[in-house]
C-alpha cells in the first residue's frame, strides 16, 4: 500500500517534470550517423529539440545552451523498433498473476487493447531500451483466434499516456496450432484448423452484419426527420438503436481498412489460408512468425505483403514451424518483400541485435538489417512520419553505439527517447555495480 | 554407478572401439593437415596461421612451423578459425526432440521427486533433428541431463554428435557417471500443485535428505551381509537407493540444477552432512553473489548468459555471472538446456558473455574446455593440443562474430559436416527438418 502511494506521488512528480524536460536541446555532434532513409552522414550532427529531430546534417548550428553529447568515434542510429512482443503486458513468465498478455477466456478476442494493460514501470522495458530497443509493438500472446490490438510503444515513460506512440496499430489473428491448442482440449472450438477458419469468417460476416443493421437504422432516422416523410403511427415511435458491440466494434475497423491484420502464421499452407481470409474480406494483411513464408516469396512479394519475422532463431519446435531457417528474412529481402523483425519475447527483448547478426550471417544485407528494426516497422504501421528515421520532424527515439550495429562488442552509450536522454540502467546493472565493487573488480 | 551399469559401461567400450574402427576405415589412417587457421586452441594460446595434423581420429601436432607428414590430405583454412568442438554440460537433446510433440517428451519421469535410478540413456532418441542443427553450430560433445522437474532427476549421458544410428555409438567412451539434481521452484510447483510433496524448500531438503538416509542404511545392510559371510539370501537390490549409494561413495559426479543462494546453501549443507561432492551447479543465475564461497568449495557453474527472469528464482540473473565467477577463480561454463536455447546457438553464450565484459578466451573456454573440465573428459576434449580427439570445428569467421558460419566440422578426426554438404552421417536421409546452408 505505501508502495502504491510513493508510485502515485512519483508519477504526479514525473508527468508536470516531463515537458520541461522534453524541451531542452540536445545535439549529438561528431558521429556517423545512419539515417537510414538519407545515407550515411559521416561526422554529422543530430539536433534535437522538444522531443522532435529539428536538424540532421555536415553543418548544422548548435543553438547556446544545448545540451551536448559528444559522438565522435560513434555511431548514431535510429532506437530498434521491435515488431512484435509482450514489452509491458509480463512481468514474470512463471507467475500468472503478473502475465496479461494472454485472455485466454475465448477465442474471439478483437475488443482486447494492450493499452488497457501495459505497465510503464515494467523492469522488463528497462531492460530491454539498455540494447538500443526504443519502441515495440506490444501485441497479446498467441493462444486465442483473435487475440485483440497492439499499441507501438515507446520503451520509456512514467505514464501509459507517455509510453503510449500509437494504439491501436493493428488487430491481430493467430492462425495454426496455439488457438486450437488453447481451446479444442477444453471441449471448445476451435479444435481443427478448419474450425479456426469457420470462427473467423462467422465473425467478420456478424460484424458485417452488425453495420448493416446500424446503416438501416441510421438510414431510418434520418427519413423519420425529414419533413413529410411517410410513416404510420408505429414508425414514428422512438425506436431503440441497435446494441452496441466492442467485439463487433473492433472487427468494423479492420473491415473498414482503418487496422491493418496482423496474421500469424507459420506453416505455407497456413500463410495461404491467412491470404484467402484477406481476399475475402478485403484486409490490410500484414504477415507474422511467418516461417514458411520463404516458400511464398514471390507470391507476397507479388502483393506487396509486409511480412514481420522471427524470432529470427526459430526453433522447428512445433509441427508447424519445420520449415524454420536462419535465412527465411534473407530469402523474402531478396524476392522483393519488405520485412521487420519481431522477437515474440518478454524478458528476452534485449537478444535482438544479436539474433539479427544471425540474419546478416545468413545473406540479408546489413542496410536491409537496419531496414528491418527501423524504417520497415516504422511504415508496417502507419508511423514513419514519426520512427524509423533520422529525418526532420521525427520523434527524437535513438541511439548512439561505440560500433556499427548489430556486431558483438557494439555497445549502447546513450539513447535518446522523446528527445529526452534515458537512464540506462535496471536492477541488473545494479547488482553488478555492487558485486563488482564487492570483489574489488575496476 | 550401480553394478550393472558399470558393465554396461564397460561393453560400450568395448562397442565404441567396434564402431570406432568401422567408421574410421574409410580415412585409413592417412594424416589431415588443416593450414592457415587462426587456431583458437584453448590451451592458453591462440596461434595465426596455424597448423592442425590430425590422425588416427586424434589431434597429433599443432603449431605454426609444423611439417606436413607425407600422403596427408591437406585443407587450406586461410582467413579462417578453428575452434574446438563445443561441449555442452546441460541439453535435453534426444530426451526431447524436436519437434515438441508429447511424443517426444521424455526427459521428466514426474511420478516422484527422487529418480535416481532413471537413465537418460534410455529415452535418448538419435535421430532428434537437433543433432545436425547443433553439429552445424559447431557443437560436438552434449551432456544430455533429465529434466529439473525433480530433486533428483536421474543420470546423464555424455554423448558426441556423430550421427550414429545407437545410443551405445554414441556414446562418449568412458564418461564419468553423472546425475542430474534440481532444487527450486520446479519440484515445488510440479507436486505442490497436485497436493504431493515437496511443496515448499523445506520439503525438498527433508525428502532428498530422507533418501539419502535410506541410501544409508541401504549401503550398511549390504556391508552387514557382506561381513556376516554372506548367510542367507543377499538384500533385495534398490536401484534407487543403489544409485545414490554411488554418489555417497563419490563415485558419481552431481550437476545440481538451482537457482539461488538458499538452494545453494540447503546443497552445500546436504553434501557436506552426508559427505559427497558436488561437481556443479546449473542455470546457477544468482552464483556470482556468492562466486568466493563457490570457487572455495572447487565447484564448477554451468549457467546461461543471456536468460533471466522467467521466475522469481531467475530474477536476479545478471548477465555479467560468469564474469564475475571466472574473477573469482570458479570453473565457469555455458550450456544451452537444449530445447530451452537451441543447441546449435550454443556460441551465442560465450558471444553475449563477451558483449558484457568478459574477455573473449575465458568466454570460449566457457563453452570448449572449462565444460570438458566439469564434466571430467578434459584430457579427451575441449582444447586443441597433440593427444586429445580430434573433434573441432572450422569457422568462416571469429566465432564470437554471429555473422560467421561453421564450414567444417570434425569428430573422432572424421569430417561429419560441411556447409555445403550438410551432416554427412545422414546424408540422403533427411532430417525431419531443414539445415540451411
Amino acid at each position: 500500500m505505501i508502495r502504491r502511494f510513493l508510485t502515485t506521488l512519483a508519477l504526479i512528480f514525473t508527468a508536470s517534470a516531463w515537458p520541461a524536460r522534453a524541451q531542452s536541446v540536445i545535439a549529438i555532434t561528431g558521429g556517423r550517423v545512419l539515417t537510414v532513409t538519407r545515407g550515411v552522414i559521416e561526422n554529422g550532427t543530430v539536433l534535437v529539440e522538444s522531443g522532435k529531430i529539428v536538424a540532421v546534417g555536415k553543418d548544422v548550428r548548435i543553438p547556446a545552451g544545448a545540451h551536448v553529447i559528444d559522438a565522435r568515434g560513434k555511431v548514431v542510429m535510429p532506437g530498434m523498433i521491435d515488431a512484435g512482443d509482450q514489452l509491458g503486458l509480463v512481468e514474470i513468465p512463471g507467475e500468472r498473476i503478473t502475465v496479461d498478455s494472454t485472455e485466454y477466456t475465448d477465442p474471439l478476442q478483437p475488443d482486447l487493447r494492450v493499452v488497457d494493460a501495459l505497465n510503464p514501470r515494467s523492469e522488463l522495458i528497462r531492460v530491454a531500451r539498455a540494447a538500443g530497443i526504443t519502441n515495440a509493438l506490444s501485441t497479446p500472446a498467441e493462444g486465442n483466434l483473435i487475440a485483440g490490438q497492439s499499441a507501438l510503444i515507446n520503451l520509456a515513460g512514467e505514464t501509459v499516456e507517455q509510453l503510449v506512440v500509437k494504439s491501436p496499430v493493428a488487430l491481430h489473428i493467430n492462425l495454426g496450432e496455439a488457438s486450437k491448442q488453447t481451446y479444442g482440449p477444453k471441449g471448445k472450438a476451435p479444435d481443427t484448423r478448419m474450425g479456426e477458419m469457420a470462427l473467423l469468417r462467422q465473425a467478420f460476416l456478424k460484424a458485417q452484419h452488425y453495420r448493416e443493421e446500424q446503416e438501416a437504422f441510421a438510414k431510418r432516422q434520418a427519413g423519420k426527420k425529414s419533413p413529410g416523410a411517410a410513416g404510420d403511427s408505429e414508425e414514428l415511435k422512438p425506436a431503440a438503436p441497435p446494441a452496441r458491440d466492442l467485439k463487433m466494434e473492433a472487427l468494423l475497423l479492420a473491415l473498414d481498412g482503418k487496422l491493418p491484420v496482423v496474421i500469424n502464421a507459420r506453416r505455407a499452407s497456413d500463410i495461404e489460408t491467412a491470404l484467402r481470409l484477406t481476399d475475402e474480406f478485403k484486409l490490410k494483411l500484414i504477415l507474422s512468425s511467418a516461417t514458411a513464408a520463404w516458400r511464398l516469396a514471390d507470391r507476397l512479394a507479388a502483393r506487396k505483403i509486409p511480412v514481420i519475422v522471427g524470432p529470427i532463431q526459430e526453433v522447428p519446435a512445433r509441427m508447424e514451424s519445420l520449415d524454420a531457417r536462419l535465412d527465411n528474412a534473407a530469402l523474402l529481402h531478396q524476392a522483393g518483400v519488405s520485412i521487420a523483425f519481431q522477437t515474440v519475447a518478454d524478458n528476452d527483448v534485449r537478444e535482438l541485435p544479436f539474433a539479427v547478426q544471425y540474419a546478416i550471417g545468413s545473406g540479408l544485407p546489413e542496410d536491409a538489417a537496419l531496414a528491418a528494426v527501423t524504417i520497415n516497422p516504422a511504415r508496417f504501421f502507419g508511423l514513419d512520419d514519426r520512427l524509423g528515421s533520422l529525418e526532420e520532424g521525427k520523434q527524437a527515439n535513438l541511439v548512439v553505439l561505440d560500433g556499427m550495429p548489430f556486431h558483438t562488442k557494439t555497445h549502447v552509450v546513450a539513447e535518446l527517447i522523446n528527445g529526452k536522454v534515458v537512464d540506462l540502467s535496471s536492477h541488473q546493472t545494479e547488482l553488478y555495480e555492487f558485486y563488482k565493487k564487492k570483489y574489488g573488480i575496476q | 554407478m550401480p553394478q550393472a551399469s558399470r558393465i554396461l559401461l564397460q561393453l560400450s567400450s568395448v562397442a565404441v572401439c567396434f564402431h570406432a574402427s568401422m567408421a574410421f576405415a574409410q580415412i585409413e589412417n592417412k594424416p589431415v593437415v588443416i593450414r592457415g587457421a587462426t587456431i583458437l586452441t584453448m590451451a592458453g594460446k591462440t596461434i595465426d596461421d596455424g597448423v592442425v595434423v590430425i590422425q588416427n581420429g586424434k589431434i597429433v601436432a599443432v603449431g605454426k612451423d609444423v611439417p606436413a607428414p607425407p600422403n596427408a590430405e591437406v585443407i587450406d583454412a586461410r582467413g579462417k578459425y578453428i575452434l574446438p568442438g563445443l561441449v555442452d554440460p546441460h541439453s535435453h537433446l534426444g530426451v526431447y526432440s524436436l519437434p515438441g510433440l508429447e511424443a517426444n517428451s521424455d526427459g521428466n519421469e514426474m511420478t516422484g521427486p527422487i529418480q535416481s535410478q532413471v537413465r537418460s540413456e534410455d529415452a535418448i532418441n538419435t535421430d532428434d533433428p537437433e543433432i545436425p542443427r547443433a553439429v552445424s553450430g559447431g557443437v560436438t560433445t552434449v551432456q544430455i541431463v533429465p529434466g529439473s522437474g525433480n530433486n533428483i532427476g536421474g543420470w546423464a549421458t555424455l554423448v558426441k554428435l556423430n550421427g550414429g544410428p545407437t545410443v551405445e555409438q554414441i556414446k562418449f567412451p568412458e564418461a564419468p557417471p553423472s546425475t542430474k539434481w534440481a532444487w527450486g521452484e520446479n519440484q515445488k510447483r510440479s507436486y505442490g500443485s497436485k497436493g504431493q510433496a515437496p511443496s515448499t524448500l523445506m520439503g525438498e531438503a527433508a525428502i532428498v535428505r530422507q533418501k539419502l538416509y535410506e541410501a544409508q542404511n541401504y549401503v550398511a545392510k549390504k556391508k552387514a551381509w557382506e561381513e556376516g559371510d554372506k548367510k542367507g539370501a543377499p538384500p533385495e537390490r534398490n536401484l534407487q537407493l543403489e544409485s545414490l549409494a554411488d554418489v555417497l561413495a563419490g563415485k558419481v559426479r552431481v550437476n545440481i540444477h538451482a537457482y539461488q543462494v538458499n538452494h545453494f546453501e540447503a546443497l552445500f549443507r546436504i553434501a557436506d552432512e552426508f559427505q559427497f561432492p558436488i561437481a556443479s551447479l546449473h542455470h546457477a543465475l544468482d552464483a556470482y553473489m556468492i562466486a568466493p564461497e563457490i570457487a572455495r568449495r572447487r565447484i564448477g557453474v554451468v549457467t546461461f548468459a543471456n536468460l533471466w527472469g522467467y521466475k522469481v528464482e531467475a530474477w536476479d540473473a545478471i548477465p555479467q555471472n560468469a564474469y564475475l565467477l571466472w574473477k573469482n577463480g570458479v570453473t565457469v561454463s555455458f550450456h544451452t538446456d537444449n530445447p530451452v536455447t537451441e543447441d546449435r546457438y550454443y556460441i551465442e553464450q560465450a558471444a553475449f558473455a563477451a558483449h558484457y565484459g568478459m574477455p573473449d578466451e575465458a568466454a570460449l573456454e566457457a563453452v570448449t574446455i572449462n565444460p570438458a573440465r566439469i564434466l571430467g573428459v578434459d584430457k579427451r576434449v575441449g582444447s586443441i593440443e597433440p593427444g586429445k580427439d580430434a573433434d573441432f570445428a572450422i569457422w568462416d569467421g571469429y566465432p564470437l562474430d554471429l555473422r560467421s558460419k561453421v564450414e567444417r566440422v570434425f569428430i573422432d578426426g572424421k569430417q561429419i559436416y560441411t556447409r555445403k554438404d550438410g551432416f554427412l552421417p545422414w546424408k540422403g536421409r533427411g532430417a525431419g527438418v531443414l539445415l540451411e546452408p
